[in-house]
């Protein structure tokens, strides 16, 4: 016999302390602001700011009767030092959770909240959603990064030791040594392990600890100088007073010696660590030329494009974009080539991004692109150094961001990214070739399906009798209208394409055919779709994976199945409707001030190797629209040795 | 002012050439071989040398006031009152080709390639392409003309070859067709009409300027005019003048006789993308000219908010008349006559004055 | 926001386009292709419409009675008649049995019966040319006796679909010369023209057997027979009792009367289409009567002149270029050698004028009809349309004075460069 209070506590809500786990609560940052509470957020924003380890912050107040210590501490570890960026998630996550357990979690927790109505407090939060408050993460950098090395070591140490959230940091070292000058200097060298090379750094202090006797430092500001010139044998070292310096660089690789009684430090290039090897592309691939790629790190690809082009007129220009994380951006141009008007507008979208973290080209490319709505892609990337140096050397500007392999090249005209370097090596007539049936593999990417579909079902009289009737015959046993088929074989090969990038390697392809064929076999057998809709979508398949540039192929995906809903509605008249408005649009498009359908939209000149690719020895000026500095590459006659006294024999 | 764009002589000269040839899709041949027989081919070369004579009449007025378009020049010649009436023509000339063409053309291409679709759905997407066109600029409708003069052209002339097979030389003659008079009078009259002199006129700042205005004209007329003759010659060699003045579309009938074997017949599908291509962009030029000729006569700083209520205007006369035959007459009778004001007349009377003035002034003080 | 705002037009775009159907969209296999169209004269009203539709999936070799054509009730082709007083109205008469939309897109033979033909084709020709689905592209064919028979007795042997039949018989016609081939279009000009008639081929259901066939031509007259065949005279044994061969003679838009396989020849020749087939001529210096079979090219067109004087009687002057290719030579003559050559041409040359000017004799006394096309030239003489139109081309024509010149060149002799007849075994 169950008593009452236990059958009521049974049907009433316990909470599942152990089911529930973790939540994430929402930090001060996140939380709506109140009238009042934008002050007292502020106040703690700045209590933030100044990155005190404990967090006796709104969140921590928020937790008052809240769930469990276990929670507590979570909060409290999350936001410590790696700092405002998982702080950052923490909140955006709370947020979520936000949405879902909001009046649950609010009813009790919130103290400073009168309001307990939940709609109301998303209202709120929608609304001060929009209200300019200023990152934290750029004032945590100001802030905490703003000031100066100072003379005392101790003073130095407690800075390093509060930036980066030692000892918890196990990241970061601290290595105390003395230098054995006469007198001896104490000083201590912050690095992060993993990032630096270790033998590196063991010559570095050895230089110091061991041979540096005899020397007598003139005391105060000069041990730094004295240091940089005389005792550290690296190749790069810099001193500094600036503490932002000093924490980017030890940040990246380097590290920071400190010195007792010097208001400098000196930062040494020591860095080192696991990083793919220059291995051939992964992506672009060609049968001649040059077979390697560019990696992850920016001083391998910049290396890479350096040893093609040996000139003293390149430029590489170093650009740092990201408020709270800073990533490198290389601009590399040539002095004497590229036009000064392309390179300063690269330079100034590049400076105008404003965004917290960059991680890859590609969303820089989103960044500073011209027309972000437009299906078409406006600028190159690629992973090959051999042709990022082409377009150098025809004036362009290249782009490379720390941590992608992919370097951008601006701008870029259409013709440009249906071109790939194997047309260039190999000879002129086997370039045309290849650019033609890519010309026609292009159209074909993206009209087949709704040419069939229009053809098959407004225009029977355009396909030859006995064709129309075999296909006739065979669309008996579908079951389904034309257009239902089409979008189901089309759905099937998009599935195929997206799941084979992902099944793992030896698999992949083996898969990615058998599946097509199997698919497309068993479809037909099945009588749920006739034989030549199957080789029509494997065509169209095919046509774009010859197109050799990424984002141009899912350009024309897209378009394929604009295509087949006119082309199913309109007929033909439907497919012209779609051209014509897919001309304009292509034509409105510029890249960094070049019409992105130059030579032949705007008659330029016309180039030498647009479609129809003319010997290299009449490629005599380099591309128009670009305007570069000097427009000739090649005198009037390249082959001197034709001549009959030419050329020289020595 | 407005700011237009510009492009050069080459894109000028296809993209005017283009605009004259989109009548040859339309009913419009068959009016020609009406009245001149046999020598239907020949209305168009005595036309040519009508339109190469405007081309140059209208090239002296613009010489003579460098920078601007017709409307302004218009407008100082006669005064603002009279010359807001001939600019008004010259924007309702616009307004009535384009009208013409939406609704030919959306015939057309019922007759064509989707006899089941009602007008008013294919005169919207005519008319939806024309305003994307217009919206975008001269300057992007002038880059798609040379993008896809290449197809448009090319494949007119595709058309021309392949109905060789089929061409019979003597359905040439007589030669005169129904004699010397009708074809060069009132054959030259009528393929004279068809051209759009005064839409070079108001594109001239566009295209580079009054300097290059000849030049480009010239060409444009002589490609225009010299492939509309040559299709005519083809379509009277192909098919008896007897039989040609009972077709609607002649130019629909003669893709429709390609047979090149087992294989190759029956094209025209293909065809009607060409003149979708060509119509739509007539007809955002017209568009594009009459909203462009009003803000210029308004004074109005940008010409864009006008295509909307324009586009709309042209939509709902285009739907006016009851059917095929008299919308052809309302052209046969009224567009082309009326044409001719703007294109000839205008620019003749402007000269006049012009001179008149300056004569005045120097008998003046 | 942009984004929106393209959100929303492309939502419009499409709810308009899809929610008010797709107008005219016609799935394959809703329509029914109609293969040949046979006009006859009705037993109760005017028109007996007969219609071969397209079996698809017998075609496509899907259906149930496999890919075979033979069947008589699955076959490729499905015969159905109907009375009527119309023509392209009736059309949705059938399609309450066939359950689907009939379509005129790929008709490639419109068959009308001689019986029709003779009353005047105008009124059953201009309704259809206005339809937009007709093909100007398909064949005229009249046939002697009904069309009803013709279609429903034609069974193609060696193709597998029907209009693959029409097709080929356009193109042979280049082969042999034996009819005249011609496309609706050009029919429907050729029966409105000032200058010149029209012919169409004539098809038939093989009436005479081995028995009542007449006799073939004795060796040493030079035509196949000792008269011309028309379509269903000749005499073949197995096979697809349908044939084509000669033509029809129109003058304005009835038919006058029949022209002969040889004679279309000398038309074909006369107008300078004729492009090749395998003729012979007697062997002009064999002892007995022997024959020479030529393969005979056109070398160039065949020149028309014209002269008109001044009280209206028309000259024509008619050069024909012809080169025939020795292919079989039954004395064993060696017609190779020089001289003998210039005798084979000679004899060949007066043959066929003498064949052409017969026709034309036939042409301007009996059916009193051009229909080799003189008009066409004689229309140079004219600048202007009205004298041309009044000057009546068609009713002077019987008058003209016509002149044939052959002149043939053999270029060729096959892989016997000398013939050396057979001495032994008399």
């Amino acid at each position: 016999m169950i008593k009452l209070k236990e059958l009521l506590k049974m049907v009433s809500y316990q909470e599942n302390l152990d089911r529930e786990g973790f939540i994430l609560k929402e930090t001060k940052d996140d939380q709506p602001g109140i009238g009042k509470g934008s002050q007292v957020q502020a106040g703690i924003n700045n209590e933030q700011k100044t990155g005190e380890g404990k967090q006796t912050t709104g969140a921590d107040a928020q937790q008052g009767n809240a769930q469990a210590g276990q929670q507590l501490e979570k909060v409290e570890q999350k936001s410590g030092k790696p700092g405002q960026k998982t702080g950052k998630s923490d909140q955006q996550a709370g947020k979520a959770e936000q949405q879902h357990g909001q009046d649950r979690e609010q009813e009790g927790a919130d103290k400073g909240d009168g309001e307990t109505s939940g709609w109301n407090k998303k209202l709120r939060s929608r609304r001060t959603f929009r209200k300019p408050i200023p990152s934290s993460g750029n004032n945590a950098h100001k802030a905490g990064g703003d000031g100066q090395v100072s003379p005392l070591l101790k003073e130095n140490r407690d800075v390093i030791t509060r930036l980066y959230g030692l000892p918890q940091n196990k990241d970061i070292v601290v290595r105390d040594f003395t230098i054995n000058t006469v007198p001896p200097v104490r000083s201590f060298a912050v690095f992060i392990d993993g990032l630096t090379d270790s033998i590196l750094q063991n010559l570095l202090l050895q230089a110091v600890m061991a041979f540096a006797g005899g020397t007598s430092p003139s005391g105060g500001e000069k041990i730094a100088d004295l240091v940089k010139d005389s005792l550290l044998p690296s190749n790069q070292i810099e001193a500094t007073s600036s503490l932002r310096k000093l924490l980017d660089g030890v940040n990246y690789g380097e590290t920071a010696f400190f010195f007792e009684g010097c208001g400098k430090a000196l930062l040494v290039e020591t860095r080192g660590w696991e990083r793919r090897s220059v291995d051939r592309p992964e992506s672009e691939q060609t049968i001649h030329g040059p077979q390697e790629a560019f990696t992850e790190n920016l001083r391998v690809n910049t290396a890479l494009l350096r040893k093609m082009m040996k000139t003293e007129q390149l430029s590489t220009e170093m650009l740092t974009v990201g408020s709270r994380i800073k990533t490198y951006i290389a601009v590399m141009y040539l002095r004497d080539l590229a036009n000064p008007a392309l390179v300063d507008e690269v330079k100034r979208r590049i400076k105008g991004v404003k965004v917290d973290y960059l991680q890859d080209s590609g969303i820089l490319a989103q960044f500073i692109e011209d027309n972000p709505y437009n299906l078409n892609p406006t600028f190159l990337s690629t992973e090959r150094p051999d042709r990022v140096a082409s377009k150098i050397i025809e004036g362009k500007v290249a782009i490379l961001v720390d941590g992608s392999p992919f370097a951008l090249v601006v701008p870029s005209t259409m013709y440009e990214q249906l071109h790939t370097g194997e047309e260039t090596y190999i000879r002129w007539q086997f370039g045309t070739y290849i650019r033609y049936l890519r010309a026609f593999a292009f159209l074909i990417s993206f009209l087949l399906p709704g040419l069939y579909l229009s053809l098959v079902l407004f225009h029977h009289e355009m396909l030859p009798t006995e064709l129309l009737l075999a296909i006739a015959g065979n669309r008996e046993r579908v079951p389904f209208p034309s257009i239902v088929e089409v979008l189901m074989m089309e759905f099937a090969l998009e599935f195929i394409r997206e799941a084979g990038l992902r099944v793992p390697g030896v698999m992949g392809t083996t898969i990615g055919i058998v599946g097509a064929l199997i698919l497309g076999q068993a479809a037909v057998e099945a009588n749920i779709v006739s034989p030549i809709l199957v080789i029509l979508v494997a065509i169209t398949g095919l046509a774009s994976f010859a197109i050799p540039y990424y984002s141009l192929a899912f350009t024309t995906r897209i378009y394929r199945f604009v295509y087949i809903a006119l082309g199913a509605t309109l007929g033909f008249f439907g497919i012209s409707i779609g051209l014509f408005i897919q001309v304009l649009l292509t034509a409105n498009l510029k890249s960094f001030g070049v019409p992105y359908l130059v030579p032949t939209a705007p008659r330029t000149a016309a180039g030498a190797d647009v479609v129809t690719r003319l010997p290299v020895f009449f490629h005599e000026s380099r591309p128009d629209y670009l305007n570069p500095q000097d427009i000739t590459r090649e005198p009037k006659v390249s082959r001197t040795w034709l001549k009959k006294d030419g050329g020289d024999l020595n | 002012m407005i700011r237009e764009g510009t492009f050069g002589p080459a894109e000028a000269v296809i993209l005017l050439a283009i605009s004259n040839i989109a009548r040859f899709f339309l009913p419009y041949p068959r009016n020609l071989v009406e009245i001149a027989g046999s020598a239907a081919w020949m209305t168009l070369l005595g036309g040519l040398v009508l339109a190469l004579a405007g081309i140059y009449v209208m090239s002296v007025i613009l010489n003579k006031y460098p920078g601007k378009t017709i409307i302004e020049i218009t407008e100082e010649v006669f005064g603002p009152a009279v010359g807001m009436l001939f600019n008004l023509v010259t924007v309702s000339f616009f307004l009535a080709v384009g009208t013409l063409f939406t609704r030919e053309f959306s015939e057309a291409m019922i007759i064509a390639a989707l006899p089941e679709t009602p007008v008013s759905v294919i005169s919207v997407a005519f008319l939806a392409m024309g305003l994307a066109g217009a919206y975008l600029g001269i300057e992007i409708l002038a880059r798609t003309s040379r993008l896809s003069y290449l197809y448009v052209l090319g494949g007119i002339v595709l058309i021309l070859l392949a109905i060789i097979p089929q061409c019979n030389p003597d359905n040439l003659f007589p030669l005169f067709g129904k004699g010397p008079l009708p074809v060069f009078g009132a054959g030259s009259l009528s393929a004279a009409a068809i051209t759009e002199v005064i839409l070079a006129a108001v594109l001239v700042q566009a295209m580079g300027g009054a300097k290059q205005f000849r030049s480009i004209g010239f060409r444009a007329m002589l490609i225009a005019y010299g492939l509309g003759a040559a299709f005519l010659a083809t379509l009277t060699m192909a098919i008896n003048y007897h039989s040609l003045t009972e077709f609607t579309l002649p130019f629909y009938k003669l893709s429709r006789l390609i047979y090149l074997g087992r294989f190759f017949q029956r094209v025209e599908a293909v065809f009607v993308i060409i003149w979708s291509v060509v119509g739509a962009l007539k007809i955002a030029l017209t568009l594009y000219g009459a909203a462009v000729s009003l803000a210029r006569l308004l004074k109005l700083p940008d010409y864009r908010p006008l295509i909307w209520p324009l586009g709309l205007l042209m939509f709902m006369v285009s739907l006016l008349p009851p059917d095929l035959p008299s919308m052809i007459r309302i052209d046969l009778d009224f567009l082309r006559p009326f044409a001719l004001l703007p294109n000839y007349v205008l620019p003749v009377l402007v000269l006049i004055i012009f001179q008149l003035r300056r004569w005045v002034r120097r008998a003046g003080p | 926001m942009p984004v929106l705002r393209a959100l929303v037009f492309s939502l419009a775009a499409i709810i308009t386009l899809t929610t008010c159907g797709c107008w005219g969209a016609r799935e394959t296999d809703e329509v029914a292709y109609i293969l040949s169209l046979g006009f006859d004269r009705g037993k109760q009203s005017e028109l007996l419409l007969s219609v071969g539709i397209a079996n698809p999936m017998n075609i496509a070799g899907t259906g149930a009675g496999g890919g075979g054509s033979g069947d008589d009730e699955a076959g490729s082709t499905v015969i159905m008649g109907l009375e009527s007083n119309s023509i392209i109205p009736s059309l949705n008469l059938f399609d309450i049995s066939v359950d689907r939309r009939l379509s005129l897109l790929h008709t490639k033979a419109y068959i009308f019966s001689e019986e029709l033909a003779r009353e005047g084709l105008q009124k059953l020709l201009l309704p259809l040319i206005r339809y937009r689905e007709l093909r100007g592209t398909s064949l005229i064919l009249i046939s002697r006796g009904s069309a009803k028979d013709y279609m429903e007795n034609n069974k193609p042997l060696l193709e597998l679909s029907p209009t693959k039949q029409f097709e080929l018989i356009r193109a042979l016609t280049g082969n042999h010369g034996l009819y005249s081939s011609t496309l609706y279009q050009h029919f429907y000009d050729d029966l409105n023209s000032f200058a010149v008639d029209g012919t169409a081929p004539l098809v038939a259901i093989q009436e005479s057997d081995q028995e009542t066939a007449r006799a073939a031509a004795g060796v040493g007259v030079s035509n196949l027979t000792t008269e011309d065949y028309l379509a269903g005279e000749v005499p073949l044994t197995g096979g697809n009792p349908a044939q084509i061969i000669g033509n029809a003679v129109f003058r304005g838009d009835r038919m006058v009367g029949s022209i002969g396989g040889e004679e279309s020849r000398y038309l074909l020749m006369l107008q300078g289409r004729f492009r090749s087939g395998k003729l012979t001529v007697a062997d002009p210096l064999a002892g007995e009567p022997a024959l020479v079979g030529l393969e005979v090219r056109q070398a160039r067109r065949s020149k028309i002149k014209t002269r008109i004087d001044p009280e209206g009687k028309v000259a024509i002057d008619v050069d024909i270029y012809l080169e025939p290719e020795i292919i079989g030579i039954m004395s064993g003559i060696n017609y190779e050698s020089g001289e003998n050559k210039a005798v084979l041409e000679e004899a060949f040359s007066l043959e066929i004028q003498r064949g052409c000017q017969d026709l034309i004799r036939r042409t301007q006394e009996e059916f009193r009809s051009d229909i080799v096309g003189f008009g066409n030239k004689a229309k140079r003489h004219f600048w202007t349309t009205s004298p041309w139109e009044e000057f009546r081309w068609l009713e002077r024509y019987p008058d003209a004075e016509v002149n044939v010149t052959v002149h043939s060149r053999i270029r060729r002799t096959g892989l016997l460069l000398k013939t050396t007849p057979n001495k032994g075994g008399e």
